[in-house]
């Protein structure tokens, strides 16, 4: 989840050639550090996943007890967010639900950046013909009225959350496959690549000691701008009743909740609106400023 | 140019086929039926329903069924509303969607161009920053966070409009907000993204030191570069505005394009899903070569060969 801690320790488990010069990934943390809209972020994005992964292990259980004598209750300092019309408690309905929308949203990234970066790599590293006919593919895919399928499939594979993440990472991936193509076109022929093949490298050194070291940068940002898209699909899909089934909840199935009991007890709407708004706007700020530190040449 | 026309046509044709053909086969792969009742029905009278509808044969024979009659526009009929055929469900979805979805998308230019602009324009001062804070946070706020607060706050409390439904006139408004809002602000990014960009290039300089205006360098110079990313951002919002929004149809409860998708998916409406998700590529298709020959034509750099 936090994308620009386990950016910075990526030196620290794979050595870079040169020890003493700071790697260029020393660099993008630097330059993380003096950003604060990215630091806010990164804070507020810890703070979120810390309380749900917390909230998930603690309350899992006494978050779906009713307590029919204490429903609709307003915040108070029994219950911090409330209660619903069932009278359990908001703030660990709030707490539970983001943990599964925040699960849904990097496995399902997991699934489509794998997916897109071997295909990305196939289709950059083989013969022009294969290539054509690979982002031709793509290119058709991209045609597809992509919600409607995901509504499809939740339909097809009912209530179970896991397949659900497999299809939606496995529409998601086509962005991906471009973006690694791309990276992989401008560096197959670079000098560097070109020496360590003179120097009698075969093909899986090069691809793992010289083309995916260079493909994580921009996969990483494309990953992490991601992980709100898949987020709010699932949101949707909760919000349509085809994801998260009850008793249990994600974001999206509390604020479908909240908004048709918003006129007579708003906070049901506000308080997991609120945290789902804030980790979208959160993981969007750490893309932009991931983008950013990762391109010397993009404006300010 | 011609050329170029018709083999992205040929395309598009394609993707419209085997969107249908695909959903068809994932609406038949997935469990239950569309003609399941409450009740039980005996057997017989199951197998002789599935005859009718042709659900007796092999599936590639009813997928090559369907594919005809949509080819010869001779629409297959519901197998849920009896006596609708496709045609007479988009013709009730669309008029809904295309206007919610059209004014949306008219409010997202006319409030998105402007305010991006601006904020090119004033790079790094108080407009500038307010109105990247403000988009920002509307790309980040979804329409099912949206859509309840703006009828709550116009319908439920201000009264303007009604909360939810598709009787009067101004029906539209509060729907349209929602997506067009949220639209705008992604607009507004781009615009300014681009604008910064373009603002630097040469042809601008010269048209600096020529002495025109500010605003004049914008809308005869600037823009035109700067909206090529836009384009493409525009083509697929304005397919995926006109095809209806499943989450704003839902909230406002309109009868839309979206909403009959959804039901027909869940009641395993085969030919309305399969009606509805072509008609989807279909606007995916046309805005997307309709994006392309308006970039060839903005900048004449980019040519159009389709190999």
């Amino acid at each position: 989840m936090n994308d620009a801690k386990s950016i910075a320790n990526v030196p620290a488990a794979e050595p870079v050639n040169a020890p003493a010069s700071p790697g260029p990934w020393h660099q993008v943390w630097r330059r993380l550090r003096r950003n604060p809209s990215a630091m806010f972020a990164l804070w507020t994005l810890s703070i979120i996943v810390a309380l749900c992964i917390g909230g998930s292990i603690f309350f899992q259980q006494s978050q779906i007890v009713q307590d029919l004598k204490i429903v609709r209750q307003p915040p108070s300092l029994q219950h911090w967010f409330g209660t619903d019309a069932l009278g359990r408690d908001v703030l660990k309905r709030t707490l539970c639900g983001g943990s599964i929308s925040l699960l849904v949203g990097v496995v399902a990234t997991l699934v489509a950046v794998i997916i897109g970066t071997i295909y990305g790599l196939i289709s950059g590293l083989a013969g022009k013909k294969v290539d054509n006919a690979m982002m031709r593919l793509v290119d058709i895919l991209y045609g597809f009225p992509f919600i409607a399928f995901v509504v499809l499939l939740s339909v097809i594979c009912g209530p179970s959350l896991l397949l659900l993440f497999v299809a939606i990472g496995a529409v998601e991936w086509l962005t991906t496959a471009r973006v690694v193509r791309g990276q992989v076109l401008g560096l197959k022929n670079q000098e560097f690549v070109l020496a360590s093949r003179a120097c009698g490298a075969g093909l899986r050194r090069i691809l793992w000691h010289h083309l995916l070291p260079n493909v994580v940068g921009p996969v990483v940002i494309y990953a992490s701008l991601t992980v709100p898209g898949i987020m709010l699909l699932e949101a949707v899909l909760s919000f349509l009743g085809l994801g998260v089934q009850a008793p249990n909840s994600s974001w999206g199935s509390l604020i479908q909740e909240g908004a048709s009991n918003m006129e007579i007890c708003p906070w049901l709407l506000a308080f997991p609106g609120a945290f789902f708004v804030t980790t979208l706007l959160s993981l969007n700020l750490l893309g932009d400023a991931l983008r950013d530190a990762l391109d010397p040449k993009s404006l300010q | 140019m011609i050329r170029f026309i018709i083999s992205r046509l040929v395309q598009g044709l394609l993707v419209v086929a085997a969107v249908i053909s695909l959903t068809y086969v994932m609406m038949a792969l997935s469990p239950g039926s569309p003609f399941a009742k409450d009740r039980d029905m005996p057997p017989y009278v199951k197998e002789s329903l599935n005859k009718i509808y042709g659900l007796d044969k092999p599936l590639y024979v009813q997928v090559w069924r369907n594919l005809k009659s949509f080819a010869t526009l001779d629409f297959p009929v519901s197998y849920r509303l009896k006596g609708w055929t496709v045609n007479d469900i988009i013709a009730q979805g669309a008029p809904v969607s295309f206007t919610v979805g059209g004014m949306a998308f008219l409010i997202a230019l006319a409030l998105g161009i402007p305010a991006g602009a601006l904020a090119a324009m004033r790079a790094g001062q108080l407009q500038d920053r307010s109105i990247m804070v403000a988009a920002t946070l509307g790309v980040c706020v979804p329409s099912l966070v949206l859509g309840p607060v703006i009828a709550l706050v116009f319908a439920l409390r201000l009264h303007w409009f009604n909360a939810a439904g598709w009787y009067d006139a101004d029906d539209w408004v509060l729907p349209s907000l929602t997506l067009g809002l949220i639209s705008a602000a992604a607009v507004a990014r781009l615009t300014r993204s681009g604008l910064r960009e373009s603002l630097l290039a040469d042809h601008v300089r010269t048209a600096r030191a020529k002495g025109a205006s500010e605003w004049m360098i914008v809308v005869r110079h600037a823009f035109r570069l700067a909206c090529l990313p836009l384009l493409n951002y525009l083509g697929p919002l304005a397919a995926g505005l006109l095809g209806g929004s499943f989450v704003t149809e839902t909230v406002f409860n309109l009868p839309g394009l979206g909403r009959h998708f959804i039901s027909s998916a869940l009641h395993k409406d085969f030919t309305v899903a399969m009606g509805l998700a072509g008609l989807f590529a279909v606007l995916i298709v046309f805005f997307n070569l309709l994006v392309d020959i308006v970039q060839a034509w903005l900048n004449p750099r980019i040519r159009l060969t389709d190999s």
